[in-house]
C-alpha cells in the first residue's frame, strides 16, 4: 500500500518537464540556493522546480485534481498518488494588492506599489499561487488580468512572476 | 437549526486583569508584561497561587510564552490541566471553556500577550532584544505552518492577504474606502474614553482618505496598531464564580470556524469562509442573537474584517456593511450606533486601542457586563456578541451575558 511517504522523492513526469535538458536539482543543491527558505523532504521539490524555471503543483494520479501548495495526500480524494507537475503558467489575477511598504526585500521597490496578486492557474478553478506582477504599468493592474508565467531573480534564484499575457518576450 | 451547547451559562469569566497598552512598554520582558495581567486577574478574581489548576495562553508574534514558564514564574503549586494557544483570543478561552466543562481543572488562567518585535514596529527592530525575540527564520519567514512558510512581499499570509481581499470586495460590491473609514472613525470615537487605548485623538474622514496607503486598498488607520501589553482572565464554572467577590459573566455561547482551504490565496469565496461559518454556528447554539444584544464587538485587525461581520453575523447582507454603517451612524457622538441604541467596540477596537487578538475586546464586554466601564459604560448592557479573528483560519465568535 502506498503511503505519504512515498512522494517524497518523486520526480516529476519527465515528458512535462521542460524542453532544455536541465537535470533535477540535487538536495544539495537546492538547500544551497535557497539558504533561508524552511526546505522539508516535500517542498523540496517545488524549490527544485524554480531551479529549473518550472512552476509545480501538485496532481492527483486518482481525481486528476491539482493542488497548491504540494501536500503529501490529495485534499480532495486523500490518495497518496499525488506527485508535482509543472503547470502552464497562463492564468488570471483573482486577488490583487499592492504593497507601498513592507520588510527590506532584495530587488523589491515599494516606493510605487510593489504588486502582489493571487494568480488563478488555467488548470483548474480555484488553483492559485501567490505572485508578483511585472512588465504591467501600475494603472492596468486589475483582477481579471489575463497573465503568463515569467521569471525573476529572487536573492540569486529564479523566482516565478506573471505578466500581462501575449506580451511580446 | 440548533447546535448541542450543554455548557450554555455554566461557565464563567471570574476575573480579568490588565498590563496596560502602550506604543511601547521600553526595556521589559513578554513575560513581565503578562504576569502583570495575570496575577491582576487572579487577585480581581480574589484567588490566589493555590486556587489555579488550569493555564492555557499564548501570543503570537514572538511564538508567547509556554504555560510551564507561566506555572514556574507564578509559583502555582497545583496545576493538573495546561494548553498552548495559537491567537486570536478565542483559541485560548475556548480551551479553557471545554477544560473546565470537562472537569480537567476548576480555574483557569488563561492570558495573551503582545510584545512589538522586529518587522512589526521601526521602534521594535531598533532594540536589540526585541530583534531576538522575533518568531521564525532569521529573514522573518513566518513559522506557522507548510503553506504560510513565506512573507511579504511574497506571500499573501496576513496582512496582505486582507488587504486583496478588501480589493476585491470593493471591486465586487462597489463599496468605497469611505466604508472602511467609518469602521476606524468609530472606533477612535470610541477610544476618546478608555486610558488604555494608545490613540485617542478624534479622526475624520478627510484624515482617513488621506491616511498613507500601506497595502492597498488598506492605508494606515486601516490596520491596528502595534503595542505592548497583556491581558488574563479567570476562568471557572459559573456555580464557582457565583462564590467569588468578582462580577461573573457568563459564557451563553462560543465557537470557531475554518473551512478548507483556509489560506487566505486559495480561499474560495468571503462567503465560504471560517467567518460565516462561526456566524452560523453560533447563531445555532446561541438563545441570544442580534435584537438580545447590548453591545456589540467584531473584530477590527483590519476595518474590512469589521465590516464584514456585520454581513457574516446577520446585520445586513453581503455587501451592504457601507450602507448598513451609514445609516446606523450617529452623528452627534460620530460613531456606529446599531439601531440607534448598541454601540460597536465602545473601548476603541484593535485600530484604537491597540492590536491585541481579540484580548482587548474580550476584556471590554467583561468590564461592559459587570458595570464597571465608568464614563463608558453602555447603559443596562446584560448581552454581548464578540467575534475575535478574521476571516480563514482563525474566525471565532462568542456571546456572553451578565449573570
Amino acid at each position: 500500500m502506498a503511503g505519504p511517504a512515498d512522494i517524497f522523492d518523486r520526480m516529476p513526469d519527465a515528458r512535462l518537464t521542460s524542453p532544455e535538458p536541465v537535470p533535477e536539482p540535487s538536495d544539495e543543491e537546492v538547500l544551497q540556493r535557497f539558504p533561508s527558505v524552511r526546505l522539508d523532504h516535500l517542498n523540496k521539490q517545488y524549490y527544485k522546480g524554480l531551479l529549473r524555471r518550472q512552476l509545480r503543483a501538485g496532481r492527483c494520479a486518482q481525481c486528476g485534481r491539482w493542488h497548491t501548495p504540494l501536500r503529501p495526500i490529495c485534499p480532495a480524494c486523500w490518495s497518496a498518488r499525488v506527485s508535482p507537475e509543472p503547470v502552464s503558467g497562463r492564468g488570471t489575477v483573482y486577488l490583487l494588492t499592492s504593497l507601498h511598504q513592507g520588510p527590506p526585500a532584495p530587488g523589491v521597490d515599494y516606493s510605487g506599489g510593489f504588486p502582489l496578486a493571487g494568480i488563478e492557474l488555467a488548470e483548474q478553478p480555484g488553483l492559485r499561487v501567490a505572485a508578483t506582477v511585472v512588465d504591467c504599468p501600475h494603472d492596468q493592474l486589475r483582477v481579471g488580468l489575463a497573465v503568463e508565467l515569467t521569471w525573476i531573480d529572487r536573492e540569486g534564484a529564479p523566482w516565478p512572476a506573471f505578466r500581462p499575457a501575449g506580451l511580446p518576450s | 437549526m440548533t447546535r448541542r451547547n450543554p455548557a450554555k451559562d455554566k461557565i464563567a469569566i471570574a476575573g480579568a486583569g490588565l498590563s496596560p497598552y502602550a506604543r511601547d512598554r521600553g526595556a521589559t520582558t513578554e513575560l513581565a508584561l503578562l504576569l502583570e495581567a495575570a496575577v491582576a486577574a487572579i487577585h480581581d478574581a480574589g484567588l490566589a497561587a493555590a486556587d489555579i489548576d488550569g493555564v492555557v495562553g499564548g501570543g503570537l508574534l514572538t511564538g508567547g510564552i509556554d504555560p510551564a514558564t507561566v506555572v514556574s514564574a507564578l509559583g502555582l503549586p497545583a496545576v493538573t490541566w495546561w494548553a498552548r494557544a495559537v491567537p486570536p483570543v478565542m483559541n485560548h478561552l475556548s480551551a479553557a471553556i471545554n477544560a473546565v466543562w470537562a472537569g480537567a481543572c476548576e480555574v483557569a488562567l488563561v492570558y495573551h500577550s503582545v510584545y512589538r518585535v522586529a518587522g512589526f514596529s521601526r521602534r521594535a527592530a531598533a532594540d536589540p532584544f526585541r530583534r531576538r525575540a522575533t518568531l521564525g527564520l532569521p529573514d522573518g519567514r513566518a513559522a506557522t505552518g507548510d503553506g504560510h512558510t513565506d512573507a511579504e512581499p511574497w506571500s499573501m499570509h496576513g496582512s496582505a492577504g486582507y488587504a486583496a481581499w478588501a480589493a476585491r470586495y470593493l471591486a465586487e460590491y462597489g463599496a468605497t474606502r469611505e466604508d472602511f473609514g467609518r469602521v476606524a472613525i468609530s472606533g477612535r470615537s470610541n477610544a476618546a474614553a478608555n486610558p488604555n487605548a494608545v490613540l485617542r485623538e478624534p479622526l475624520t474622514m478627510p484624515d482617513y482618505l488621506a491616511g498613507r496607503m500601506i497595502r492597498e486598498p488598506l492605508c494606515l488607520y486601516d490596520m491596528d496598531v502595534p503595542v505592548d501589553g497583556a491581558d488574563a482572565f479567570i476562568v471557572t464554572t459559573a456555580e464557582r464564580a457565583r462564590d467569588l467577590p468578582s462580577v461573573p459573566v457568563l459564557i451563553h455561547a462560543a465557537t470557531m470556524g475554518m473551512t478548507a482551504p483556509p489560506e487566505e490565496h486559495l480561499a474560495a469565496g468571503l462567503d465560504t469562509t471560517g467567518q460565516p461559518l462561526a456566524a452560523r454556528d453560533l447563531r445555532a447554539k446561541s438563545d441570544l442573537w442580534l435584537d438580545d444584544i447590548d453591545v456589540f464587538f467584531p473584530y477590527d485587525g483590519f476595518t474590512i474584517v469589521a465590516l464584514r461581520c456585520f454581513e457574516t453575523y446577520g446585520f445586513c447582507g453581503t455587501g451592504e456593511a457601507g450602507p448598513f454603517l451609514a445609516d446606523n451612524w450617529d452623528a452627534a457622538e460620530n460613531r456606529i450606533k446599531i439601531g440607534g441604541r448598541v454601540p460597536v467596540n465602545p473601548h476603541g477596537g484593535s485600530l484604537s486601542e491597540g492590536g491585541s487578538q481579540g484580548a482587548g475586546h474580550l476584556r471590554e464586554a467583561v468590564t461592559q457586563l459587570r458595570g464597571q466601564a465608568g464614563p463608558r459604560q453602555v447603559p443596562g448592557a446584560r448581552v454581548a456578541l464578540l467575534t475575535p479573528g478574521g476571516f480563514f483560519f482563525n474566525a471565532q465568535g462568542l456571546v456572553l451575558r451578565a449573570d
